[in-house]
């Protein structure tokens, strides 16, 4: 006989505030989960909420901090930001690296054999304020999953720690960084500058903005940029025990060791940038992994 | 013969000073015209009478008189000023029209002199320039959007000489910065200034305060550019903080390095 647990949220509390504050500064508190599932696969739930823009036709700016999970970002046709938060495993574990180390580490006594019953609360807090949407997760125990639809022109704020992050199809000036998971980013457009720790950065434009610097850098993963044919900018390029490769017209200049004399001492240090330009440079853009590859292609 | 040649004949006879040939002349023009010989005559007696005036001899009392005189009047005469005195009374005199002047012929020539050479006005320029990217760097470096903050930092790297504003603005920004990228962009201008102490200092300072092994790797690599043997207990604190991993091995070899440069 099947073990019937409840299966459905037990506490579910949304809070809806809606606060005029001061003449322009307007608050929508859109809301706040509190779950407490309790279940042994942890793929118990799933919430959609749709929040409102201030200015449904000017650019937006959306801010996500998240711990442990998945971010799936992609720009629709529509007004609002429709997220979709859910729980459960990774979408693809193996991805994640690093996560296991983690959550042995997390892991105290031994269980295994044993079935899971405990419950853990799950919150999650969006909100929005003159165009601005944050969300904001500060589980550590539970893995959540976003899925945030948006429309096209947003700026990305985007940092999780474990977690794959995936962006598609977003105009804007975006910050996105993950520690332990890979980016993959789609038919961007505008400047991106991004980190990660123990992932790949993938990422496709389909524009870039004019005169703005991009920054790509990664520990233990590869980079594999492409950018239109017409991409004019200067790449700075360094990687410890990897390769770089290209399929762009690029003049390259790998700058030289500087020797210093002090009278009999001679001090030689080497800047292992590699500086090229393409189409007669523009703004820089940095590729620095220490030992994966670097890889810049032309779409 | 004219009367003035007979008048001018006779004079000369009168001073004893006439030819025997002019003599003979006059006499036979005095001959011709006897009216000129008769007023010719009188003229002479009065010519002799002139003769005969006894010119008076001047008297003492004379002498005093006009003494007297020419010392009365000298002393009216002002006293010719001395050398000194003249130069003092000029001065004195025209201070206030000599100092505009001067000024006036400072700006003159302030205004169209043109300056000394061309170099010196490309100097003052691109001291200008960089002070305005100063300016520029230090306001971008608290923009919030990424993109421009990593815009000053590379900015910080190129300007001749950093002061210390710079410096400090680029080390604030190494440690403080919410992201990643930045704080790498700033810790690469820093590197360009390796001359400075308190860049170095800074270094082994953020090897305590940073946690991201992307930045620690890239201050390790710094530090090995720098072979600045004052990091490694740092490093090796560092190195003995962290259990295992690529940043281990990064802190251990840094080490190394360092110790052999």
């Amino acid at each position: 006989m099947t073990l019937l647990y409840s299966s459905q949220a037990l506490v579910r509390s949304i809070k809806i505030q809606l606060k005029d504050i001061m003449n322009n500064f307007k608050i929508l508190l859109i809301g706040t989960f509190l779950f407490c599932a309790v279940s042994l696969n942890a793929q118990e739930f799933s919430e959609q909420i749709a929040v409102p823009l201030s200015n449904p036709k000017e650019p937006g700016t959306l801010k996500v901090n998240l711990i442990k999970g998945d971010i799936k970002i992609s720009a629709y046709k529509g007004n609002e930001v429709i997220i979709n938060a859910s729980s459960g495993d990774f979408s693809s574990r193996d991805e994640c690296r690093g996560c296991e180390k983690f959550d042995q580490k997390d892991k105290k006594v031994n269980t295994t054999g044993m079935k899971k019953i405990s419950s853990n609360p799950i919150e999650l807090s969006a909100s929005e304020n003159n165009n601005v949407v944050q969300i904001n997760s500060n589980s550590w125990s539970t893995r959540i999953n976003l899925e945030v639809k948006l429309p096209q022109n947003f700026d990305l704020e985007v940092s999780a720690i474990h977690g794959r992050l995936e962006i598609t199809g977003v105009n804007g000036t975006h910050e996105v960084s993950s520690t332990n998971g890979d980016i993959l980013i789609t038919d961007l457009g505008g400047a991106l500058i991004s980190n990660t720790v123990n992932g790949d950065i993938i990422a496709t434009f389909s524009s870039v903005a004019a005169d703005q610097p991009m920054s790509f850098v990664t520990l233990k993963g590869d980079l594999d940029v492409t950018y239109p044919a017409s991409l004019k900018a200067t790449a700075k390029m360094r990687t410890e025990r990897g390769e770089i490769f290209t399929d762009f017209d690029m003049n390259v200049d790998r700058s030289r060791p500087e020797v210093k004399t002090e009278g009999n001492e001679y001090k030689v240090s080497v800047n292992t940038w590699v500086y090229g330009s393409i189409a007669g440079g523009g703004p820089e853009y940095t590729f620095k992994t220490m030992q994966g590859d670097i890889v810049l292609r032309k779409k | 013969m004219t009367e003035e040649e007979i008048i001018a004949l006779w004079q000369e006879q009168v001073a004893g000073e006439i030819t025997d040939e002019d003599q003979e002349k006059l006499n036979q023009a005095l001959e011709a015209h006897p009216e000129y010989a008769v007023e010719l005559q009188n003229l002479k007696k009065t010519w002799n009478l002139f003769q005969e005036i006894e010119t008076p001899e001047p008297s003492p009392r004379m002498d005093e008189k006009f003494e007297d005189f020419l010392s009365s009047q000298r002393a009216k005469r002002p006293v010719p000023p001395h050398f000194w005195d003249a130069l003092i009374a000029a001065i004195q005199g025209g201070w206030r029209v000599g100092i505009s002047s001067l000024i006036i012929g400072v700006l003159v020539g302030w205004w169209f002199i043109p300056a000394e050479n061309e170099s010196s006005d490309l100097q003052y320029l691109s001291e200008e320039v960089a002070e305005l990217k100063e300016m520029m760097m230090l306001t971008l470096i608290q923009q919030p959007q990424a993109q421009e903050r990593i815009k000053a930092v590379n900015m910080a790297g190129e300007l001749p000489k950093a002061d210390i504003d710079v410096i400090n603005a680029l080390i604030t920004t190494l440690n403080q910065d919410k992201n990643l990228n930045v704080r790498l962009a700033a810790l690469e201008s820093l590197i360009k200034y390796d001359e400075s102490p308190k860049v170095r200092s800074a270094l082994i300072d953020a090897l305590e305060i940073q946690e991201s092994p992307l930045i620690l790797v890239a201050i390790a690599d710094a530090l090995v550019q720098f072979q600045e043997k004052g990091s490694i207990e740092a490093l090796e604190k560092k190195r003995d903080e962290i259990s295992s991993g690529i940043l281990k091995d990064k802190l251990a070899s840094t080490i190394q390095k360092i110790r052999q440069s």
